[in-house]
């Protein structure tokens, strides 16, 4: 086993200078952040600093168990293969944090057709839980995943240990810091009110910080590649990672009130600071959970089927077109507001020129089936990730027919949104993450398959029927919602009034809500399924082929299962 | 100058050069992947994920790709 780039004499896992040098800011960091509790100028700010400082030092206490570990022999890791601890870590905090954000949206779901459930406090109302199940879902669940499978994909890809000893660790515990201040200020009440962009300044400071150590991380593993083309899913994963970076600092340019203050006002004022919140929001959509999972989808799909990517060709087009394309179809967000015309059209143009690309990507995760439909029937993993990448498919045919403005006119602001986005998040980001972690579950922990096969199908059709009535019931309320909107009576006043649209929508929200209560059993069901396959248990009803060579000697490679 | 003309100015030579620009860009990435010198390696890549190898395994190796 060739060793890569090990620091010399160092023990692995033992303090090198990077490490003094991360564990030196994050004292300094705590001190910081015990300066602002003190001085704090409202109530959340002090508890986030407190937060921050409590992270900070568990974090220098963490490096220094790793490295009294390391010493005393027991170091998590010896430094020479790939690095798969963090990507065990993103792994489990993928099923954590799914599960919590789709119990979130039950939450809200529910409270949407019965307003009781917001029982008269403000941290538990509708207008703070939103956000929660919003980020909770994309960036804690979207998010460990993409983390986890990127560092998983990366240095398979390359042949590389990821690069960086502390580094990839402080990505992952520094993520979970940003979702922790991000939930727990929702439900305090702080927010800068931009949609998928609520953290408040400090939070985004944080964030980029990550962000940036993620990508030098993803970068310097590159570099070590022993391969001397970069294989199409890591391009997919660098874009999503230096997009996200570009949006995220450029939306959330904003001028903190104090420094000791959790409220910031956004340095862009009116359509411009609108145009530039959906600049972000859209391409959060296409950069977040379309490109990133598509380097999921280009890698576990042919990896899973046993098949190559069935056009590589096609996927270095479908690349390109996706980047060139996407970053401009924000303005659809905006139709019929104080944008210019010309911007909207142009959002409008863009969005029905992103089938293309989108199309293309589907056909060619699709047809890498090629040779191994069969395998559609046998192994419901393969499954889940073809009905994701179908759902990829459906979501992006919708997605551009909602943007023209005729069709705006009538969709937007009604429910139709809510669905047509489910059914990109639930059907195409969840089915291609649950997919990835059904795969990486049995690879990561050495196991020769999951504890239950029956169990993934169990998973695959609660959740399936779950996204059908969500869907169809948003259909039916949304366009029901804006019919009802737009209709006039025989003297030119509105038909009905608002209150009424609402309760017409009562009967919808619970099939909705019911279809959440399907897709987060089906979620349950997995993490059980996960559970026991980490603990090295397979289900009696579904006993191994058991041959002879079955059972893999210790430290062998992972295989895939099956 | 009067505004609306630096604005027509503006608008008119961005949107063009916006449309060569991609168009050129687009030209150039399908001449890419459709270059035959490229096949072998695009080949060697659309199967790259069917490989467990270690880190740092060689591309010599795998010049007979098994699959």
């Amino acid at each position: 086993m060739a060793v890569s780039s090990a620091p010399g004499s160092n023990l692995p896992g033992t303090m090198t200078s990077a490490a003094w040098a991360v564990a030196g800011s994050l004292i300094a960091g705590a001190v910081l952040s015990i300066i602002i509790a003190a001085k704090a100028a409202d109530a959340p700010m002090a508890a986030h600093a407190w937060l921050f400082a409590f992270a900070f030092l568990a974090g220098v206490m963490m490096l220094g168990q790793r490295h009294i570990n390391a010493t005393q022999g027991h170091a998590a890791d010896d430094g020479t293969g790939y690095n798969d601890g963090v990507v065990k870590a993103g792994a489990i905090a993928t099923l954590f944090w799914g599960v919590a954000g789709f119990l979130v949206g039950v939450v809200i779901a529910f409270q949407l057709a019965f307003p009781v459930l917001n029982f008269d406090t403000e941290f538990l109302n509708f207008g703070r839980l939103r956000p929660l199940h919003t980020s909770a879902v994309i960036f804690a669940f979207g998010g460990n995943a993409l983390i986890a499978t990127s560092f998983y994909v990366v240095q398979r890809t390359s042949r590389a240990r990821l690069a960086g000893d502390v580094a990839p660790w402080f990505v992952f515990w520094g993520y979970q810091l940003f979702i922790v201040v991000a939930a727990t200020g929702y439900l305090m009440g702080v927010t800068q009110s931009r949609e998928y962009a609520e953290p408040e300044w400090y939070a985004d400071i944080w964030l980029t910080i990550v962000w940036v150590v993620y990508l030098l991380v993803f970068l310097g593993t590159l570099a070590k590649r022993k391969e001397p083309h970069i294989y199409v899913a890591n391009w997919f994963y660098l874009a999503f990672i230096v997009t996200i970076a570009m949006l995220h600092i450029g939306n959330n340019l904003a001028i903190p009130e104090t420094l000791t203050s959790s409220k910031s006002y956004a340095l862009f004022p009116g359509v411009q600071d609108a145009l530039i919140q959906w600049w972000y929001g859209h391409n959060a959509v296409g950069f977040f959970l379309t490109a990133g999972f598509l380097g999921m989808m280009y890698y576990f799909i042919p990896k899973r089927a046993e098949r190559p990517v069935y056009s590589y060709r096609l996927s270095i087009v479908h690349f390109w077109s996706l980047i060139f394309i996407y970053i401009w179809a924000g303005p659809h967000h905006l139709h019929f507001t104080a944008l210019p015309d010309w911007a909207q059209t142009l959002g409008m143009t863009f969005s029905i020129m992103l089938w293309m690309p989108s199309w293309g990507g589907m056909i060619n995760g699709l047809m890498t089936l090629s040779g191994a439909w069969d395998k559609l029937r046998t192994d419901p993993v393969i499954r889940m990730l073809v009905v994701s990448v179908a759902f990829y498919g459906m979501s992006t045919f919708e997605g551009p027919v909602m943007s023209v403005k005729a069709v705006n006119s009538l969709s937007h602001y009604t429910d139709w949104t809510i669905g047509h986005v489910h059914s990109g998040a639930l059907g195409w980001v969840g089915f291609v993450s649950f997919g990835a972690v059904y795969c990486l579950i049995p690879w990561l922990w050495k196991r020769e398959r999951l504890y239950s096969l029956a169990l993934v199908s169990w998973h695959f059709w609660i959740a399936t029927i779950g996204i059908v009535l969500y869907i169809t019931s948003m259909w039916v309320s949304g366009i029901l919602q804006g019919l009802m909107w737009r209709a006039y009576d025989a003297q030119g006043f509105l038909e009905y009034s608002f209150a009424e649209t609402v309760e017409a929508m009562h009967p919808f929200y619970v099939i909705r809500a019911l279809g959440g209560v399907l897709f987060l059993a089906g979620a349950l069901i997995m993490v059980y399924n996960c559970w026991m396959t980490i603990k090295g248990r397979v289900r009696e009803s579904e006993p191994l082929p058991a041959p002879a060579p079955a059972a893999a000697p210790a430290g062998a490679m992972p295989q895939p299962a099956e | 100058m009067d505004s609306e003309t630096t604005y027509s100015v503006v608008r008119t030579w961005f949107g063009t050069g916006g449309l060569i620009l991609l168009v050129v860009m687009f030209t150039a990435v399908v001449i890419y992947a459709l270059w035959p010198s490229n096949k072998k390696k695009f080949d060697r890549m659309a199967k790259l994920p069917l490989e467990d190898k270690e880190p740092g395994d060689s591309e010599k190796k795998d010049k007979e790709p098994g699959q």
